[in-house]
Parts: C-alpha cells; sequence; structure tokens
C-alpha cells in the first residue's frame, strides 16, 4: 500500500486510498515524524478491516460466512460485535436496516442510466433477505442458503472510529480521520481552534460546497446518492434501498450529513435518515442532531 | 580499552541489524507500552530498592535522589 | 418505523455504537483537553525475614504538559523506615553484648533497629530545544535524619535518521551529608572503645563539627544520668557505672556532657556522566545502549557498620571495630535493553555490566513479560537475576592482632552476593486514561555461608545468612 503525507497550512496531512474511497488524516501538529507514524497506523488498521470485510475478497471473514451454504460459522470477537451492532439496528430501525439486503445489488445497478430491473427479479432476491432469518447466536452464525452478508453499510464508518480509537492511544494531538465523507475529530486544534470541514453539493460537483461545519470533536458521516442512483421516465431512483420491498425509498433527500459522538452514530443516524424518506428531515430534528438535507 | 571494544561492537551491532523502518511500520512502536519505561514509577521504586540492597546502581539514566539506606 | 420515542433511537445508537467499538462510552476515543496532568501514584510495602527491615513507601509522580512540547515532572516521595540490619559482626556462638541496652543471644545476626522517615522530591523539567532536539533538566533534594542530598542534572536527546535513532547525554551531581545518629562520625577500623572519642571543644574553623544548643543529650543509645562536663566524649558503650562493655576487656569512660553538643557531619560528592544510544530496530523492536560513568568522593563509609575481630586460632569474638571505606569510588557500566513486540504481548529485556575501582563486578539480567488480556487488562511476570563479586575491602571479619588492611567492611552488601526476584504485576484500565494495578515481587539473596577462610568455630556458623523480602504494591494512574 502507498502511503503519502504533505504538509499542508499548519498541520499535516497524510492520505491513502481503501475502501474505494480517498482517505486521509489530518493531524494538527508540526511533527512530521508523528504525522508518519499515525498514517502508517491508519493505513494498516483501514487495510486490516477492509481485508477482513470486504465482499470482493476470497479470504475476508464476509466471503467466508457467504460461502457458507447453510452450514454453522464460528465467528472472532470482532465480527461478533459488528453482527450484535447490526441485529440492534435492524430492531430499531423496524426491519429498514438490514445487513442481508446486500443481495439486491445483482437487480440493481445505480450507475446513472434508466436501467431498472423488473418487479419479478427484485421478488426473486427478496426471499432471501431478511434479517430474522438467520440465526446468530454469539459466536454461532447460520446463514440459510442462498443469504449472504454485507457489512458496506457499516464498515467504513467503523473504520474511522477505530483507527480514531488507535490514534487516540498514541498521541492526544488533534486528529481529522476522513474517509470518503465520513470522519471523526478527536478534539480542538490547538488554541482551541475548530477544524472547517465543508460539506459537498451533490449538484454542483465536486467542489462547490453547499454547507460549512465547525467541529471541535465527534464523528461526521454523509449518505447520499450524489454519485449512485438511476433515473427512469422522470423519476429518479437513490441507491437507499427498502430491503423489505427490495424498491428504493421515494423522495427521500439527496444527501444527509450527520454530525454525533462518534462516526458509527452519526453513519447510522444519517442512513435512519434517508430511509425515513420525505420525513428524513422531522426525524433528525427529532433526535436533536447537527445535520444537513439537501433535497 | 576492552570495554571500548565491547561498546563499540555493541553500537555496532545495534546499528547494522535495524531494518529500513518505513513509516507506516511506526505503528506498533507509537504505543506506550512499547516505551523503554513503560512505569516510570515502578522502576524508580525498584531502582531504590535495589540501590539499597545492592552494590551496583545506576545505568538507565542521570539524575534521581540519594539516600542513607542502610 | 417503530419508535418508541424521538430521542430513544439516537441514545440506543449512541449506546450501540460504544458497543461495537469496545468501549465505555465516546470520550474514550476522544482527546484530552491537551494540558491535562497525568499522575501515577503508588503505595509499596517491603519487608525482610526476620525482623529485618521493613518500608512503606508513598510515591506520586506528576506529568504537566506546559504547551509546546515542554513538560514539567514533579515526583514527591515519603518513605517509613523500621526495623532492623545487620551492623557487620559475624555471628557468634556466644552472646554478645554491644551496649547496656543492646545484646545479641549466641548464633544469632547481630543487628541494629532503626526508624527513621525521609522525604524526597524531584523535579525534571524537558524542553524541546528544537525540531530534533530536546534537554531534560533535573534537581532533586531528600532529607532523612542522618542523611541530606541535593542533586541536579542535565541530558540532552538528539534524533537522527528520521528519528529512528537517539543519541543522548546526560550528566549530575549530587552533594550529600552524613549526620549520624549520636552526633559523632567514628574513626574508621578502630575499636569500638576508641571510635567515637571525640573532644568537645572542636578546632574553631573545623567544618566537621556543628554546634548545637540542648538541653538534652543527643546520643540515642541508652544512657543513666549524665555526669558533669568531661574533656572526652564517649558514645554510649557504657553502663550504668561507667564501663565499656568489649568482649572481654575493660575500662571507663564518661557520659555525655550537658550544652553545647558536637554534632559531627561528613560531606559525600558524586558527578555521574552517561552517553546512550537508542534505536529503532524493526517494526517490532526497539534497543538502548548506555554506558556511564561515576565518580564519588568524600565519606563513604557507613558510620554504624562494625566488623568482628576474631580469635586467630579458636575463631571466637574477641573485639570489633568501626569499618572504613577508601574516600574515593570510580563506577562505570554498560547498559542494554530491548523491546520487542509479539502479536499481541510486548516483551521487555535488560542486561547491565558493571564494574568499580573497589573490585566489584555485577551483572544484572531483567527480564518482563507483558501479557495483554483483553482491552482492558493485563498481567506481567517479572524476573531478576542478579549477581556482584565482593569488593577488594570486604571481609567477613578480621584476625584479631594480624596487620590490619588499609580498609574493611563486613557489609553484606559489599560481598560475594546472587539475587534473584520473582514478581508478578496485575493491571486493570478504569475507563479512558486511568488503570489501577498490584505487584508483588518476591526478593532473595544468597552468599558464600561458609567461606573457605572461616576459622575455628566460624566453620560452624553461617556467615552471610543472607535476605528474603517480600514487596508488595498497589499503583494509580488518572489524569486530571
Amino acid at each position: 500500500m502507498d502511503c503519502n503525507w504533505v504538509e499542508s497550512a499548519g498541520h499535516w496531512r497524510g492520505f491513502f486510498s481503501c475502501m474505494a474511497s480517498p482517505c486521509e488524516i489530518l493531524i494538527d501538529s508540526d511533527d512530521p515524524d508523528l504525522a508518519q507514524s499515525l498514517t502508517g497506523l491508519v493505513s494498516a488498521e483501514a487495510l486490516r478491516i477492509e481485508q477482513k470485510y470486504s465482499r470482493y475478497r476470497e479470504d475476508s471473514e464476509t466471503s467466508k460466512i457467504n460461502r457458507s451454504a447453510g452450514q454453522t460459522v464460528r465467528v472472532d470477537a470482532e465480527t461478533a460485535r459488528l453482527l450484535d451492532y447490526a441485529d440492534q439496528c435492524y430492531r430499531l430501525s423496524g426491519g429498514k436496516f438490514d445487513i442481508t439486503s446486500g443481495i439486491l445489488r445483482k437487480a440493481w445497478r445505480f450507475d446513472g442510466s434508466d436501467r431498472v430491473p423488473s418487479p419479478a427479479a427484485v421478488a426473486a432476491l427478496l426471499e432471501h433477505i431478511g434479517w430474522s432469518k438467520i440465526s446468530w447466536r454469539n459466536p454461532l452464525l447460520t446463514l440459510p442458503p442462498g443469504m449472504e452478508l454485507d457489512f458496506g453499510g457499516i464498515g467504513k464508518e467503523y473504520a474511522v472510529d477505530r483507527c480514531a480509537l488507535l490514534c487516540r492511544q498514541a498521541t492526544s494531538v488533534s486528529t481529522l480521520i476522513n474517509f470518503g465523507g465520513d470522519m471523526y475529530i478527536s478534539s480542538p486544534r490547538r488554541g482551541n481552534g475548530e477544524w472547517i470541514v465543508g460539506i459537498n453539493d451533490p449538484y454542483g460537483g465536486e467542489n462547490k460546497q453547499a454547507g460549512i461545519l465547525h467541529l471541535h470533536r465527534g464523528g461526521v458521516a454523509t449518505s447520499g446518492d450524489a454519485r449512485r442512483f438511476l433515473f427512469k421516465d422522470g423519476v429518479r431512483y437513490s441507491h437507499i434501498l427498502d430491503p423489505q420491498s427490495g424498491w428504493p425509498v421515494p423522495n427521500g433527500p439527496r444527501a444527509v450529513t450527520v454530525a454525533a459522538q462518534t462516526c458509527i452514530e452519526a453513519g447510522m443516524l444519517a442512513t435512519f435518515a434517508m430511509l425515513h424518506g420525505t420525513q428524513a428531515e422531522d426525524f433528525l430534528k427529532e433526535q436533536h442532531v447537527v445535520h444537513r438535507c439537501i433535497w | 580499552m576492552r570495554t571500548l571494544a565491547m561498546i563499540i561492537a555493541c553500537s555496532a551491532l545495534l546499528l547494522s541489524g535495524c531494518a529500513d523502518v518505513k513509516p507506516w511500520d511506526r505503528d506498533l512502536l507509537a504505543q506506550k507500552k512499547m516505551q523503554l519505561v513503560p512505569a516510570p514509577v515502578d522502576n524508580a521504586l525498584d531502582e531504590h530498592v535495589y540501590f539499597s540492597k545492592e552494590a551496583a546502581s545506576g545505568g538507565q539514566g542521570v539524575g534521581g535522589g540519594g539516600c542513607g539506606c542502610n | 418505523m417503530q419508535l418508541e420515542g424521538p430521542s430513544c433511537v439516537r441514545a440506543a445508537l449512541a449506546a450501540a455504537s460504544c458497543g461495537l467499538l469496545g468501549i465505555a462510552s465516546p470520550s474514550v476515543i476522544a482527546g484530552a483537553a491537551g494540558d491535562a496532568t497525568q499522575a501515577d501514584t503508588a503505595l509499596l510495602y517491603y519487608a525482610e525475614h526476620d525482623g529485618r527491615v521493613k518500608v512503606s513507601e508513598a510515591t506520586a509522580r506528576l506529568e504537566q504538559p506546559l504547551g509546546d512540547g515542554e513538560t514539567v515532572t514533579v515526583t514527591p516521595t515519603v518513605d517509613v523506615i523500621t526495623g532492623a540490619s545487620p551492623t557487620g559482626a559475624t555471628i557468634s556462638d556466644q552472646a554478645q553484648t554491644f551496649t547496656t541496652t543492646d545484646t545479641t543471644p549466641a548464633n544469632t545476626l547481630p543487628l541494629k533497629s532503626f526508624s527513621d522517615r525521609r522525604y524526597a522530591i524531584s523535579v525534571d523539567w524537558e524542553q524541546p530545544l528544537d525540531r530534533l532536539t530536546r534537554s531534560v533538566l533535573g534537581a532533586s533534594a531528600s532529607t532523612e535524619k542522618d542523611y541530606n542530598s541535593l542533586g541536579a542534572s542535565a541530558t540532552l536527546m538528539r534524533d537522527f535518521n528520521n528519528k529512528l535513532t537517539t543519541l543522548s547525554a546526560g550528566i549530575s551531581g549530587s552533594l550529600d551529608s552524613v549526620e549520624p545518629a549520636g552526633g559523632i562520625v567514628p574513626q574508621g577500623l578502630t575499636p569500638l572503645s576508641s571510635a567515637y572519642a571525640v573532644a568537645s571543644a572542636a578546632p574553631a574553623g573545623n567544618s566537621d563539627y556543628e554546634y548545637e544548643d540542648s538541653s538534652r543529650p543527643h546520643i540515642e543509645d541508652a544512657l543513666t544520668t549524665p555526669v558533669a562536663a568531661s574533656t572526652t566524649l564517649v558514645h554510649a558503650i557504657t553502663t550504668a557505672s561507667g564501663a565499656v562493655i568489649t568482649t572481654g576487656s575493660g575500662g571507663t569512660g564518661t557520659a555525655i556532657v550537658n550544652g553545647s553538643i558536637a554534632r559531627q557531619t561528613k560531606k559525600k560528592e558524586s558527578v555521574d556522566g552517561m552517553i546512550g544510544l537508542t534505536q529503532v530496530v524493526n517494526r517490532r523492536t526497539l534497543m538502548q545502549l548506555n554506558y556511564s560513568l561515576g565518580v564519588s568522593s568524600g565519606y563513604l563509609t557507613d558510620p554504624y557498620k562494625i566488623i568482628s575481630m576474631i580469635n586467630g586460632t579458636s575463631g571466637e569474638t574477641v573485639d570489633y571495630r568501626t569499618e572504613l571505606r577508601p574516600d574515593s569510588r570510580l563506577r562505570q557500566s554498560v547498559y542494554w535493553k530491548a523491546v520487542y513486540h509479539l502479536n499481541e504481548d510486548i516483551i521487555h529485556f535488560s542486561y547491565r555490566y558493571f564494574w568499580d575501582d573497589w573490585g566489584i563486578r555485577s551483572n544484572t539480567v531483567d527480564l518482563h513479560y507483558h501479557f495483554v488480556l483483553g482491552d482492558d487488562f493485563y498481567v506481567e511476570p517479572q524476573f531478576r537475576y542478579y549477581t556482584q563479586s565482593a569488593a577488594d575491602f570486604y571481609h567477613h571479619s578480621l584476625v584479631d592482632g594480624a596487620a590490619l588492611p588499609r580498609y574493611a567492611s563486613a557489609d553484606y552488601r559489599l560481598a560475594k552476593m546472587k539475587s534473584t526476584s520473582y514478581g508478578l504485576k496485575l493491571a486493570a484500565a478504569i475507563g479512558k486514561d486511568s488503570e489501577v494495578s498490584a505487584r508483588v515481587t518476591y526478593m532473595k539473596q544468597t552468599g558464600n555461608s561458609h567461606p573457605a577462610d572461616a576459622i575455628g568455630v566460624q566453620r560452624t556458623l553461617d556467615l552471610y545468612p543472607g535476605l528474603d523480602a517480600l514487596i508488595a504494591q498497589l499503583g494509580y494512574s488518572f489524569t486530571f
């Protein structure tokens, strides 16, 4: 893996690619050696999580589980925690957040085209979706044949918070870890300063900002369809799919950004908001979180 | 003379055996428990006991206090 | 969506997120304000077998960042030391009497009791001089009834090679003063009956003497009523009638003088220097190599220790003399430390070779294995092995009537000996940045109980009874 780091505007920035996203760590320090070691720390952990849970790697935990063909699999402590978390989110969302819904990608390809799948194709997949159909009792997991798990909905935010935890153990310097828009800030910058984070405008392209957040600490996550959508017959289909119907949640916001105490919490709140569709803004207001919805 | 030779030999050994440690390989070393003295209070208490009960002392650094330990 | 209540989702998600990360609350990953004080506190209890030395110690190490990499560290310590330690006189098959109240039964190691309190404090100030260099300046002071110490140190550290290598150089000096309980520093290698003789009117300008007005005697051994002033002060190896007790001889002596009493102090100076190299060897390994050189001069003798004079044929103890050590000492050591990270556990290993111009050569091996037990616990078995050769002037006893050596000491800590320590430390993390720990160590010192030069009855006696000690420590570290 190739790591680089450059100095910019009073802080060091380490960057690398992981989880199909540009990843960076901003370090509020003049010390290039600290920047090097933290960049190394973070890139190693991000790579570890990607390799362990990537659907695309044959040797990952996820692939091992998805290949199990109905056999019971014993998972390790970290995977158990992820499964417990997915289970809690399933229940808190009334079944709308479901990590078994990944196989819907076989029908839905959000490439900006107008190729919307047939209802029959989607219905066929629904038989193999449903967290309540699997058996999970720590540490034993049994997936009925044909079902798959996909940690894509929590993997990146989990990696951000894990990296933040490791950085925190190594230093008390303020850091901002940003994996493709999911980020965590450990503490105020020197002089009790803030990190200023821009929120991208999904309509305006990469460099247009729709809002600015001033943050002292905490996690920020964005859920949005700026790049992944289908457009057919005047209807925009976002990539947030309802696992119970197999179809996109209609008329939801284009993008939701949430700030919370950790990146995982922010990410799941943003996902829940998107799943609320038209009620996204109301949901977020009720939760009393700092947020920005773009419609 | 012999001791000087030993010190030079040890230093040479130390430096020659070193791998090229890339920046992203400094993750383990960043941990507090990897420091040379991870528990300074334990270390100081031990040094005090052994200084009081043995003829040899020091080696790790300079400073610290004296005592009329008997 | 089924919602139990408005903010319930957020609270539940917050809790679930912490569960996923394995932390108690989000503040665990949030950074500290940056100016938090790190406090490491410990209580220690040290106890030797057979009613010997017991020490209770409380210490705290407070580290305060001052910004820009500058740090100040303050370490106060209080010790309460009680019990008794060997005087240097050997075991005899007869009862031994040292003073009216101080007698030792047959076949028992002669000990001297004491009780003392020591207060010490040290301050270190670290500051970066530039991106690659930093310096540490330190000062320390300690005081106890019979000993005071003042010290200062300076260390410079410079990083090379992308901070993979660090060179350090340090120097320190200390000034100690010994003021023995009893107020008198005895003459060395002198029979006890005359070792403590000192003029009541000290020569003017002699800085070894300090005068202090007092209406009570300072000498601590038991005495009866003081008698009229005399020209000689004798240490209280006197009976009620004034006879001096030494085995096989008699004499007269006088007791203390009321009024001005000379309290004698002796000074000792040390200067130490060190150069060191710290090197990151590979991703898992860190090493350090140090060379140290130290010089001490002044009063290096132990004013309380004596040495038995034995009959050259029978081996019976016939007299005692005070000990005497050289007035200078040149010490050197080479110290090597390695830290190695396994998959989760860490090994700390060190070796030190020490040698000085008193003839002492010693080897020390120290090994700690840091066993990680989950995110919050660790257990650390510890092992230490130490050997030393005897000082040139160490003698377990001297033959009465033979030519006296220039220096002699029977202090068991200068003898040829081996010491092994086994320890275990258990620690648990509490919340963010806090740790509670407990440590127990068993230390055993052994030496030559039956040296080849034992004479007569000495052959049946244990001339180096050794030492067993148990050390218990409780620690609590936190930030505030």
